[in-house]
């Protein structure tokens, strides 16, 4: 009776003797672990390994194994013993990935131009296509600075954009982390100018230095700032205000329909409704929609 | 080998000769989606209907010796991006061939970590397929009315840009090149079976970096000392005034710069030119009325 196997399980017995061969004596918990499943598969297949070989198939041909004490090796497999090649889909991780790496490192980096190269052959080498550009607007000597302060615990000190009140600003800050919201970056952090815990797009900071060795912050104190609620009709270009303020316009849109959003800057209201160029009106509050009209009618000032 | 002795040879072939042909058939199909190419020649010249099958190490085993050991680090670094994201369950494959190979270097000052992966599109391998292959795809995409219209395209080229991801190819129905952004599609995107369906453009990459030209238009600014930074990093600083200082900028798009100069609102004025002026006229003084 010829045992049936999953295209599964013979992936893994291909790429099983090969990783074998190389890593001798690895224990059951490991391989189990870097091939994403359980111990009691692993026994499996290297029970199922035992059994193979080429034709022939008299003992001598077969794949000699030992893995009864937990840790596992690999004899008489020389013939099995390669990695297999990697398909497309394999190499376009690869290539994707390198090509992230390659935007997020510096050009100064001893990285960079090896990268480069090795990406270039594996492109010509295969027909996966390679990303025309990864572009993420941060600056990569900011990034790599950033990365240098939050692994070796120092502060950094930074100049920074701040997009809604259009003011640049140096301020002393110690990185706590990165994080990633709505497509950007942002750097955790605690700010000794405001002395407060504050998020920095990381595309907005223009520049950064190391300065002196961080002290311990707790991060007790969670960040507590107020949102403001907000309400609007949109007339056109509904899928941009869609993704302005995250919400969901019908395509059969009503000018009167109101809808509603939230923000944490006053600012930031304002002034998107003012470049939205009236796709979009703003109802309520009140006070920012009167705003908004009398910051319309100043600028509109320079031009009488 | 020979056909009839893999039949004899290996246990399961058994039947018929037309079912153990099927099953032959269907198990090389299986190798080769496993990446193993199977060749087939004449085993002797003089009797042509015999023929061998074999598979050669090369075509089935990775060389590792075109890659330096750095190189396999990098590869490995690479495919780690991957962890969780859209691509998670190839990469980890690819990581398994990788650390196969005997030396495992660490590169300590490069971080493991890109969030670029975790914002792409659950279907980025099909994109990727569908150029590789030449596949047409069809989608639904949301117009900037939101409503949502079947769109089928012949995929040229992907890429990144501040955190979202893109195609563009040719859009079969409007017959025009086009870039899409993955996150306005809706649902899952369906790959034709038909492949070398078409031709990318020789000259494509030139054509998309013409389209990316920014310096059809040019518009003079004054802009307020200390202020307009997102301005200022696009512009060429003509000269300073007392508390203002005059710009120039190329741009291409008249809708992001009108929005742009109305973001700034009394920070910035217009200098010229003259019909570029009256348009944010117009539009402050509709923002006025609207919000009166």
């Amino acid at each position: 009776m010829v045992k049936k196997f999953t295209q599964n399980q013979v992936e893994r017995l291909l790429d099983l003797v090969p990783y074998l061969s190389t890593n001798q004596g690895v224990s059951l918990e490991k391989i189990a672990s870097d091939f994403q499943t359980d111990k009691s598969t692993v026994i499996d297949d290297l029970n199922t390994l035992w059994m193979c070989g080429l034709p022939g198939y008299t003992p001598l041909e077969l794949i000699d194994l030992s893995f009864d004490t937990g840790f596992v090796s690999i004899r008489n497999a020389e013939v099995l013993s390669k990695p297999r090649k990697l398909s497309s889909l394999e190499l376009a991780t690869v290539i994707v990935g390198l090509s992230i790496l390659l935007e997020s490192i510096p050009s100064t980096s001893p990285h960079f131009e090896a990268i480069t190269d090795l990406l270039s052959r594996l492109a010509t080498s295969s027909n996966v296509p390679v990303p025309i550009s990864i572009s993420s607007n941060v600056n990569s000597e900011v990034r790599s600075i950033l990365e240098q302060g939050l692994k070796t615990k120092h502060n950094i000190s930074i100049l920074y954009h701040s997009y809604a009140k259009d003011i640049e600003s140096t301020r002393e800050i110690q990185p706590i982390g990165f994080q990633f919201i709505d497509g950007h970056e942002y750097l955790d952090s605690f700010c000794y100018s405001s002395k407060d815990f504050r998020l920095f797009r990381l595309d907005r900071i223009k520049e950064a230095t190391v300065t002196g060795l961080s002290k311990n912050v707790s991060h007790l104190t969670e960040k507590n700032e107020i949102l403001r609620q907000f309400f609007f009709t949109v007339t056109s270009n509904s899928r941009k205000v869609s993704e302005i303020f995250h919400v969901k316009i019908p395509p059969d849109n009503s000018d009167s329909k109101e809808f509603e959003s939230t923000a944490f800057n006053d600012e930031w209201i304002i002034r998107t409704f003012c470049s939205l160029n009236s796709a979009a009106t703003l109802t309520q509050p009140a006070d920012l929609r009167s705003e908004v009209a009398m910051r319309a009618n100043r600028a509109l000032a320079l031009y009488l | 080998m020979t056909k009839s002795e893999i039949f004899r040879t290996i246990d399961g072939y058994d039947g018929s000769e037309e079912s153990m042909e099927r099953m032959f058939e269907r198990d090389k199909d299986e190798l080769r989606s496993l990446g193993i190419e199977i060749e087939v020649s004449g085993l002797d010249p003089l009797f042509e209907d015999e023929l061998g099958y074999r598979i050669r190490p090369e075509n089935f085993a990775m060389d590792a010796k075109g890659y330096s050991a750095i190189e396999i680090a990098y590869m490995s670094l690479g495919a780690q991006l991957w962890k969780d994201a859209s691509l998670n369950e190839p990469s980890q494959r690819a990581l398994r061939k990788l650390s196969s190979f005997s030396s495992s270097i660490n590169i300590a000052d490069i971080p493991a970590v890109a969030p670029l992966t975790s914002s792409a599109p659950s279907f980025l391998d099909e994109v990727i397929t569908a150029i590789s292959e030449k596949k047409t795809i069809a989608f639904s995409y949301v117009d900037t009315e939101m409503s949502i219209k079947e769109r089928r395209v012949n995929v040229y080229s992907y890429f990144s840009n501040q955190g979202f991801w893109y195609f563009n190819g040719l859009d079969i129905d409007k017959n025009e090149n086009r870039t899409f952004r993955c996150d306005r599609i809706v649902g899952d995107i369906s790959i034709a079976r038909k492949s070398q369906n078409y031709e990318i453009p020789s000259d494509w990459r030139e054509q998309i970096i013409f389209m990316d030209t920014p310096s059809n238009h040019l518009v003079t600014l004054r802009i307020r000392t200390g202020r307009g930074a997102q301005l200022r990093n696009i512009a060429r600083l003509i000269k300073s005034e007392e508390e203002h200082d005059v710009l120039e900028i190329n741009y291409q798009s008249e809708s992001e710069m009108l929005a742009l100069i109305l973001w700034h609102l009394d920070d910035v004025e217009v200098i010229s030119p003259e019909p570029l002026k009256l348009k944010i006229i117009e539009s402050l003084k509709s923002l006025a009325a609207l919000h009166g």
